[in-house]
């Protein structure tokens, strides 16, 4: 019973961080202690997200749009790119190191090279995303189609099965749970990704959105925006974490 | 003569691993290759199996040579190797679905096995919630489900405990003399040797060469304590010596 509590107070801990993080908050800028132009409170941030509820929302939908076609776009080249690598043993040593180096790259640096290139509206930002969100997932792929049982090909090479059906029944597979690992990652990546490239240059968005109100000095607004970046980034990972669960109901029975 | 292996002979970087094998297994015969560990048994397994070329020798499966020829035989390893992400159903019916079979009709045609091979009301499950026995007799049905005139079981039984091991060989017997399998078993287990096979080869070490043959008569396994028997016991010095251990 005893543990049965613990085990309740651990997993509430982090509400109550933030809840205890709130109150100071409240208190420091409430009492004056803090000035409300430097930090405004919490109050101000729940007052400024009423207040541009729509436009948030509408810059919200074209951060988002951009972010799941790059998002998709990335994963399915990541898949392909880890695939091919898998296959093709000299491809892997002359293009692995290279995908690493692309990753050096800061893609600040690069944000405004492809706003040069490709103009203010979606394209640029969806290229961005791709480049960043393929590299994790081409990695953890590739990771999770090498762990797949060399026994179990084996056997199904006694099957006399080939190669596509040896990817499609053991190796896939095997690096589902890769998959999804790095899908995660990809996900708030590609949030990340959308808004760097709205900042560099862009016509709606909340990157967009953001340097607006931060020309304006609207703090409050760019709280806001922040708490509204972080909570959608999250529902998108708690929407992977579901769609693991679907994907791969035999992990659901060895919980019991 | 179902398999016939002839004169094989094996080597991996200039050191012979077997030499001049020489075995065959009448149809719905059990014979036993048993030999100790690194005595080169499975070398010989990939060679049968078509996915090593030997140095030299042939295997002919039914009259035709098979060398080189994936999925022309059944072949079971010791691991039971079943999908942790497919159901029990969908793993027994994998070789079906490798040969083209449809999904629909594999799973209507292996349904029917799975009350024999002690797998009731556990074709939805996942091999997690299985135990030990149970996982490798769903390998079985899966390696039966093959459809190939011979199987080769590589040490199918030997990471079981003493127990369930036991009760498998029991379980084993029985279902053979139902499906009729031509099998090759591998094993190192001299006891498991004698218990379940129709024939026996010893496979010697450094050389592996084959050493001895011994036919078991079917009215030995009929005694209903064959094991506890003198004429096991006697059979079980002989390979002793056999082996020179």
């Amino acid at each position: 019973m005893l543990k049965k509590l613990q085990s309740i107070n651990i997993k509430l801990l982090p509400v109550y961080v933030v809840l205890l993080t709130i109150l100071v908050w409240y208190v420091v800028t409430a009492t004056g202690l803090i000035p409300r132009f430097f930090l405004p409170t919490p109050g101000d941030v729940v007052q400024a997200f009423k207040d541009d509820f729509t436009f948030l929302l509408q810059n919200a939908w074209v951060t988002l749009t951009e972010a799941f076609w790059g998002l998709l776009l990335g994963v399915v080249l990541g898949v392909s790119i880890a695939i091919v690598m898998e296959r093709f043993e000299l491809l892997y040593r002359a293009v692995y190191p290279l995908l690493v180096l692309s990753q050096t790259i800061p893609t600040y640096a690069i944000a405004p090279i492809l706003i040069l290139w490709f103009g203010y509206g979606m394209l640029p930002k969806i290229l961005l995303i791709i480049v960043t969100t393929f590299f994790p997932v081409a990695v953890e792929m590739l990771t999770g189609l090498r762990s797949a049982d060399q026994d179990l090909i084996k056997l199904m090479k006694t099957m006399g099965s080939n190669r596509l059906q040896i990817l499609w029944y053991v190796k896939l597979p095997a690096s589902l749970e890769h998959f999804f690992a790095s899908l995660r990652i990809s996900v708030s990546y590609s949030i990340i990704g959308a808004v760097i490239a709205e900042w560099v240059g862009g016509e709606a968005g909340l990157g967009v959105y953001m340097t607006r109100v931060m020309k304006v000095y609207a703090y409050d607004k760019m709280f806001a925006v922040i708490v509204l970046i972080s909570f959608v980034s999250l529902l998108l990972i708690l929407i992977v974490d579901g769609l693991q669960r679907l994907t791969m109901p035999w992990k659901r029975g060895s919980h019991k | 003569m179902i398999l016939d292996v002839k004169n094989v002979t094996q080597s991996f970087d200039g050191q012979q691993i077997i030499q001049k094998i020489n075995l065959q297994v009448a149809k719905g015969e059990i014979v036993s290759l048993l030999g100790v560990s690194g005595s080169g048994k499975t070398t010989l397994f990939n060679v049968i199996a078509g996915l090593n070329q030997p140095a030299s020798g042939d295997v002919l499966l039914a009259g035709t040579s098979i060398l080189n020829q994936p999925g022309q035989v059944s072949y079971m390893l010791q691991k039971d190797l079943l999908m942790p992400y497919r159901t029990v159903l969908d793993n027994v019916i994998l070789p079906l679905l490798i040969t083209g079979t449809s999904k629909k009709l594999a799973r209507k045609q292996a349904l029917p096995f799975f009350e024999e091979f002690g797998l009731t009301g556990y074709a939805k499950s996942y091999p997690d919630e299985l135990s030990g026995g149970m996982r490798q007799r769903a390998a079985l049905l899966r390696t039966y489900l093959f459809h190939k005139p011979v199987a080769l079981l590589d040490e199918p039984f030997s990471a079981l405990d003493a127990i369930t091991k036991r009760a498998l060989h029991r379980w084993y017997l029985e279902i053979m003399g139902k499906i009729h399998l031509s099998t090759l078993l591998i094993t190192h287990d001299i006891d498991e040797a004698l218990v379940l096979s129709n024939r026996i080869y010893v496979l010697a070490q450094k050389p592996s060469i084959i050493v001895d043959e011994i036919n078991i008569p079917e009215a030995l396994h009929q005694q209903p304590e064959f094991e506890l028997s003198d004429e096991f016991l006697q059979l079980k010095r002989r390979i002793i010596t056999d082996l020179n251990i």
